[in-house]
Order: structure tokens, then C-alpha cells, then sequence
């Protein structure tokens, strides 16, 4: 997108008009890729930020030659397993030991709770039935659209390895529902199989 | 066809990547094997799930709330920046300042430098070593005495063990306070 480049380059001498108009661009594939990682609203709020902050930071590395949204999602998808990781590290060493006052991570903004309904809770409390990676090519293929060779650049891996992580992904989620004895409440339609976008745009 | 395979084609099904051949196979395979078929609804409802939840909308402002961020960070750096500037400027300052003094003393004050060295400087850096061995000999005596005594060792393992938890505990404590605050 030639406006795109445009806006990188006045970015980096230095327009802050030109960052906000790509925040402004990104910040939905971002906000929902964090949302859905952490789980929360003020986490993933927090997560965007500091994602944004960082493309500001690095934005002179960036190869023009590679997409701008694989490389902003790239960015976001580290910084979201890094923040899962550390947060697996402080629970083990201090929720085991002392009993520890109600999480801030379940607090939820007004405008969420209205947006929260059955089905949100239910697809987030399945997201968080998976471990961090598979997590993130799920939100990558379902909620960003994109294919698996696009999947494969933004979590640094091979089309082979995004495939056998959406299908590990996929049966855990469905040994799961089929546990938990969802099954039947939820509306099953055999899809026609829609092919995944080989261009998809954000 | 095998359950193992299936699995993997269910997923490229739910994809659209399988072609009519092998559409055709799989659902063969579905028609006779309940477990797969059960899977298969399962993986079907998961998928339908996802596909219909809508994006997670930020709060209104995100791209100000960044901007922000981000000239707080730079106004940090700048801060660490010139903080770290006058702290290496006056070390060097110092530095210099203490060449050309001691430049200046050992020019116009070796006699009398040589006289204080030898009547106060090597006396007391004596005085510092025999304390220091004494201490050493010390600690050597209380330490070979106590691995010579199995109760002793073990009352001093217990003291390592019960001071270790202490500490453990002090900083599980203090993370817990510090994150109280945050």
C-alpha cells in the first residue's frame, strides 16, 4: 500500500501524525490479537500499548520488502507470549505459596461486560485452554483471516509446523467441548470448506 | 484410512484445503468410525465458535493513549540520557582531578610522603593483615571444629537450612507487598 510507506517514512523523520494515522490502522488487529492471547481487556489494552510503543521504537528496522501488518502483528504476537511466560513464572512462585487477593486480570471494563456474552466467554475460556503458541496461530488464522505461509512468517516457523499446530490446536479444543459435554448445545453446521485467503487483508 | 491421519485432514477440511478426492475419503472414513465422527462435530462446533466471534474492539483514544507512551519513554531516555552524561562527566572530572594531584604531591612531596608511608602507612596496612589472619584462623578453628562433630554439622545445616527460608520468605513477602502497591 503505497500510503502506507508513505506514512512510515514521515513516521520516521519524526511526524506524529503519520504514527497515529498507522496506529489508527492497526490498532484493531492488534487490540483483538492481545485481547485474545491474555484474556483480558486491561491487559490487552496494556499489551497494545506497549506493542505500538515498540513499533515506534524499531520502526527503522523494518524491511519494506516484508508487510507492514505481518510485521506490527509479528511484534505483538512476541510480546504477548513473552507477557504469558512471565506471568506463568510469577504465578508459580508466588500464588502457590501465599493466598493471593482477587486478580486484577478478571476486572473488566463496563462496555466488556455488555459485549460479554455466553459465546465470548465460552470461545475465551477455550483459548485459554491452550498453551500460548497454539493460541496464537488460532487468533492469527480466525480472527485475522490470513494464510498459513502469512501465519508461518508472523510466528517465525514453517507452513508445516502452522498446520500441525492448527490441528493439535483444533482437537484439544474439541476433547475439551466433547468433556465438558458442550457438544450438543452448540450449533454444528458441516462447513463447506471455505478456503483460507491466500492475500487476506487486515 | 487411518483415525491418526483423519485428524490432520479434519483440520485442512475446516480450512477448505482438502481437495474433492480427498473430501470424499475423509468423509468415507467419517461414515464409518463414531469416535472421528464424534470428533468431527466437535471440531466443527469449536470452529463455528471462533468464526462467529467478532473482533475485540479497543477503547476509544488507543492512538493518543500510545503517543503518550511513547514520549514518556523518550522523555525517559532522555532523562537516563543526560543523567548518565553528568555522571560520566564529573567521574571524569574527579579522575583528572585526582591525576594532577597526586602528580602535584609525588613532585613537590616525596620526602615527606616517603616519611608518612613508612611511620603511618606500613604499620597500619600491617596491622590489617595479622587482624585479617587472626580472623581467618579463627573462622578455620570454628569451621574444622564443627566438621569434626556430626551434631555440630547438623545444627549448622539446620542454621543454613532455616536462614535459607528465611530469605525465601522475606522475598515472597516483599514481592507481595511491592505488588500490592503497584
Amino acid at each position: 500500500m503505497a500510503d502506507e510507506r508513505w506514512c512510515v517514512a514521515q513516521a520516521l523523520k519524526g511526524d506524529q501524525r503519520a504514527f497515529a494515522e498507522l496506529v489508527e490502522r492497526y490498532q484493531r488487529p492488534v487490540y483483538n490479537l492481545c485481547y485474545r492471547m491474555l484474556g483480558n481487556g486491561p491487559e490487552a489494552e496494556d499489551a497494545a500499548q506497549e506493542t505500538f510503543v515498540r513499533v515506534y521504537k524499531h520502526l527503522a528496522n523494518y524491511d519494506a520488502e516484508q508487510k507492514l501488518s505481518s510485521w506490527v502483528l509479528a511484534i505483538a504476537s512476541h510480546y504477548c507470549i513473552d507477557r504469558l511466560r512471565r506471568r506463568r513464572i510469577t504465578w508459580l512462585s508466588l500464588e502457590d505459596v501465599l493466598p493471593v487477593r482477587a486478580e486484577n486480570h478478571d476486572t473488566v471494563r463496563p462496555e466488556e461486560t455488555a459485549m460479554e456474552n455466553e459465546s465470548s466467554a465460552e470461545v475465551r475460556d477455550l483459548l485459554q485452554e491452550l498453551p500460548p503458541d497454539y493460541r496464537l496461530v488460532i487468533t492469527l488464522r480466525y480472527w485475522q483471516d490470513l494464510s498459513y505461509a502469512e501465519i508461518a512468517e508472523i510466528v517465525d516457523s514453517t507452513e508445516s509446523a502452522v498446520k500441525s499446530r492448527l490441528h493439535r490446536a483444533r482437537r484439544m479444543m474439541a476433547q475439551h467441548i466433547l468433556s465438558e459435554g458442550k457438544v450438543d448445545s452448540l450449533p454444528c453446521r458441516v462447513p463447506q470448506g471455505k478456503r483460507v485467503a491466500d492475500n487476506a487483508v487486515l | 484410512m487411518l483415525c491418526s491421519e483423519t485428524h490432520e485432514w479434519m483440520s485442512l477440511q475446516l480450512d477448505g484445503l482438502l481437495d474433492q478426492e480427498e473430501t470424499e475419503r475423509l468423509h468415507r472414513h467419517l461414515a464409518e468410525c463414531a469416535t472421528c465422527r464424534r470428533e468431527w462435530e466437535a471440531m466443527c462446533a469449536v470452529s463455528q465458535l471462533l468464526d462467529a466471534a467478532p473482533m475485540a474492539v479497543p477503547a476509544p483514544g488507543l492512538s493518543l493513549r500510545v503517543s503518550r507512551r511513547v514520549a514518556k519513554s523518550a522523555a525517559r531516555r532522555r532523562r537516563a540520557l543526560s543523567v548518565f552524561g553528568v555522571l560520566l562527566g564529573s567521574a571524569g572530572l574527579w579522575v583528572a582531578a585526582g591525576l594532577v594531584t597526586a602528580a602535584v604531591l609525588l613532585v613537590l612531596w616525596r620526602a615527606p610522603l616517603r616519611i608518612l608511608w613508612t611511620s603511618a602507612g606500613l604499620p597500619l596496612a600491617r596491622e590489617g593483615l595479622s587482624i585479617a589472619r587472626v580472623l581467618l584462623n579463627a573462622l578455620y578453628a570454628v569451621a574444622s571444629e564443627v566438621a569434626r562433630r556430626p551434631t555440630a554439622l547438623l545444627l549448622f545445616g539446620y542454621a543454613v537450612f532455616a536462614f535459607g527460608l528465611t530469605l525465601l520468605w522475606t522475598q515472597v513477602v516483599f514481592r507481595r507487598a511491592q505488588q500490592t502497591t503497584d
